[in-house]
């Protein structure tokens, strides 16, 4: 066990194909270099993993961990991370999910599991207060996500088991089908559903009652507890907007400054943006507010459609990144067909953000004549048709016919068309672009190209340069920034505290209120110096992953759209990053680093950070 | 053309209240237009909003300050903070309020 409170102490090894599970301490030496979840799921994945292991295939790894804060007193911590090299991008990915699944895992006695291996037949793994098996799940394959929680539920005889499960999508190993949990969210991005699949694993369940998670100074931890909740309680954002619109306020804020992706980010304006403003998706949509364990802010929203052709069905509500990108990236101006689509997006488990953006392609291919409407089978895809967004969505979940194809995601996609159609391609290393502008905000620009995951937000945010505080349309300093938001959201992964309250942490550069917090609540007697280092450390040791698995500086890049094209309307017109820019950014994002030319870490950078004990030279250089 | 502010008693701007900032101060429209008169800067308007809707200002300040999270923007482009009173405003001008939203 370990000297450190937050965690318990142990996690899971479940082999698969042996059909072995087996308990492990989670050492006191791993604890003190890489933290939780973040740190934890990179060291595992990247120390487990040979270079080169095919994402769908026996050796690949899916990995889940914690944080110290999960579970914990700790208010808006409950994420459990969800780690493996992606079928999308063939790097490392972490996605993260809210919910009650990472508190309930803890409860039953376990920081994580590493899954390996592969079944021969479809299972799913059943946690009850530390007794483990493997359970057999033929019967629920090919079921929904919904209906295989509410079977599972009742196999066990237990309404308030917590479940991550894949849908028909992640069955058929659809490149960006994602894992849902607890049926309100999902770790969403870059295709760790698909890796479920592939080693039929169909569902992880978990009843957790007996381990409660103590923390090491209880009077300090309440104290930031306290202090927390009343920055929470006063915050506008937090206590007012989010429990009444979630994220979707984004839409019109965006739109208004002219940085809202519209018809697969040809323009950043959207003439019909009022229709699928967060007040429409309120009146047309919103049932009532969830929340996630142990938070205050509760932006989650259950959806009823209460009139038109999809009346009555009932689902999770749409947030802005699924506005963005089955709304105005699609052209579509009816939030009842957002959330339909967002239904069947939840049901058969794939990604939103990656389906959206893979549709929105098609439909540029379509207008442009790349794709005619024999090949896409009859559906005509163009921007603004709602019918088409929700026919091809059903032919992804079939993984049939042209389905199959947009199943691959839209790197993959243009790779085969060709055409010039890579131009507007709209991904960072495969991964499907977040709906924050690349060409609207200069140092998104450059996170976006950096960022271990690729077309992720939640790596460099976009806030600081929303909020006029860093000028958006400069490049001036936008490496410093790069790497000091990056420090934080690597951070926030590691200690698992949600994107919803980083605005009352704090989200440009580590500070003491992290070390304060991890300190009271873990017992470790970090300064600030040695947070900052931990932070580089993740984020080297992912960046090593991809270096291993041959990616470098010529993948540190965004589509040729945003280099080429300026924003043609509104009031970010004029608008892009030509390359010159980027690579100015890019060299001096690499020396601050420590990184050389290529964006490949240094030797004395792996040795100064304590990674030279797993990455071997060999590895970054051959 | 532009209209320019010479010789004018006051002009007119659009404010659009977005996020949840619209809620509870007494407004039946997300967008209203508003007379300025001199000195027609961003600074005067805020002002000039608070006296027309008592209760915005307990949405938008706090302890007498402006919040850190609040997006200003003018005709789209963001109003750095600390510049308010130097942002001159014009007929026709639309001003965005907002909370500064987490987006995802």
């Amino acid at each position: 066990m370990t000297k450190y409170s937050g965690y318990c102490g142990k996690f899971l090894r479940v082999n698969l194909s042996k059909g072995i599970i087996t308990e492990e301490e989670l050492p006191g030496k791993v604890i003190e270099k890489y933290i939780g979840a973040n740190g934890l799921g990179a060291y595992y994945l990247y120390k487990e993993t040979e270079k080169g292991v095919d994402p769908l295939g026996e050796n690949n790894k899916l990995i889940l961990f914690t944080g110290p804060l999960t579970g914990t007193i700790f208010p808006s911590s409950p994420k459990i991370g969800i780690f493996s090299k992606s079928p999308l991008t063939g790097g490392f990915m972490d996605s993260y999910a809210g919910g009650h699944f990472g508190a309930e895992l803890k409860f039953a006695g376990y920081d994580g599991m590493i899954v390996e291996g592969k079944s021969e037949k479809p299972v799913y793994i059943w946690i009850n207060n530390g007794e483990v098996e493997l359970r057999d799940a033929a019967e629920y394959w090919g079921k929904s996500t919904t209906e295989t929680r509410e079977a599972i539920k009742k196999e066990v005889n237990d309404d308030l088991i917590r479940i991550a499960v894949i849908g028909p999508a992640g069955e058929k190993m659809v490149h960006y089908a994602c894992i849902m949990v607890d049926g309100t969210h999902a770790a969403g991005r870059g295709g760790l559903g698909a890796v479920m699949g592939s080693k039929k694993l169909k569902a992880i369940a978990i009843r957790g009652t007996k381990n409660s998670i103590k923390v090491a100074d209880e009077e300090k931890t309440n104290e930031i507890v306290e202090s927390i909740f009343e920055e929470v309680r006063t915050n506008k954002v937090m206590s007012e907007t989010l429990p009444t619109f979630g994220t979707t306020t984004a839409t019109l804020a965006n739109n208004s400054t002219g940085i809202l992706g519209t018809r697969n980010w040809q323009t950043e304006v959207f003439e019909n943006a009022e229709d699928i403003s967060h007040i429409a998706l309120k009146e047309q949509l919103f049932e009532k507010t969830l929340s996630c364990f142990q938070c205050p802010v509760r932006c989650v929203h259950y959806c009823k459609i209460k009139e038109g052709e999809y009346k009555g069905l009932e689902t999770m509500k749409p947030q802005y990144e699924t506005v963005y990108s089955l709304g105005s990236l699609c052209g579509i101006n009816d939030p009842k067909v957002i959330a339909k689509a967002n239904y069947i997006c939840n049901e058969a488990g794939i990604d939103t953000i990656s389906a959206g953006v893979s549709i929105a392609f098609v439909m540029e291919c379509f207008e442009k004549g790349i794709l005619t409407e024999k090949e896409l089978e009859g559906i005509e895809a163009r921007f603004g048709n709602g019918k088409a967004v929700i026919a091809l969505l059903e032919k992804v979940v079939a993984k049939e016919g042209i389905g199959e194809f947009i199943s691959l995601g839209t790197k993959r996609m243009s790779e085969k068309l060709g055409k010039g159609t890579e131009k507007f391609a709209i991904h960072v290393k495969g991964l499907e672009l977040a709906g924050h502008s690349i060409r609207g905000y200069k140092g998104m620009s450059l996170g976006y190209a950096v960022s271990n995951r690729g077309g992720s937000h939640q790596d460099m945010r976009h806030i600081p340069e929303r909020s006029g505080q860093f000028d958006r349309r400069s490049i001036e300093g936008k490496e410093q920034l790069v790497v000091d938001i990056t420090s934080t959201t690597v951070i926030r992964d590691t200690f698992t505290y949600c994107a919803m309250v980083e605005g009352v942490i704090g989200r440009v550069g580590l500070t003491e209120k992290h070390v304060n917090i991890i300190n009271a609540v873990c017992g470790f007697d970090f300064d600030l110096e040695e947070l900052k280092t931990i932070a580089t450390r993740i984020l080297n040791l992912e960046r090593c992953f991809n270096i291993r698995e041959g990616m470098d500086r010529k993948d540190d890049t965004i589509p040729g759209r945003f280099m080429t094209e300026p924003i043609p309307e509104g009031p970010s017109k004029g608008m892009y990053t030509p390359k010159e820019e980027l690579d100015e950014m890019l060299d001096k994002f690499y020396k601050l680093r420590g990184w050389d030319e290529n964006g490949i870490p240094l030797q004395e950078t792996i040795k100064e950070l304590g990674l030279d004990d797993i990455v071997k030279d060999k590895d970054l250089r051959s | 053309m532009k209209e320019t502010n010479d010789h004018k008693d006051y002009i007119e701007v659009t404010v659009e209240f977005l996020s949840s900032l619209k809620e509870g101060i007494g407004l039946k429209d997300r967008k209203v237009k508003v007379q300025l008169t001199k000195p027609y800067t961003l600074q005067h308007l805020i002002e000039v909003l608070e006296k027309l809707y008592p209760k915005l200002q307990n949405k938008i300040k706090d302890s007498n300050k402006l919040l850190p999270y609040l997006l200003i923007a003018v005709n789209g482009y963001e109003v750095m903070p600390g510049t308010l009173d130097k942002k001159e405003l014009s007929t026709g001008d639309e001003i965005m309020i907002s909370y500064l939203g987490v987006g995802g």
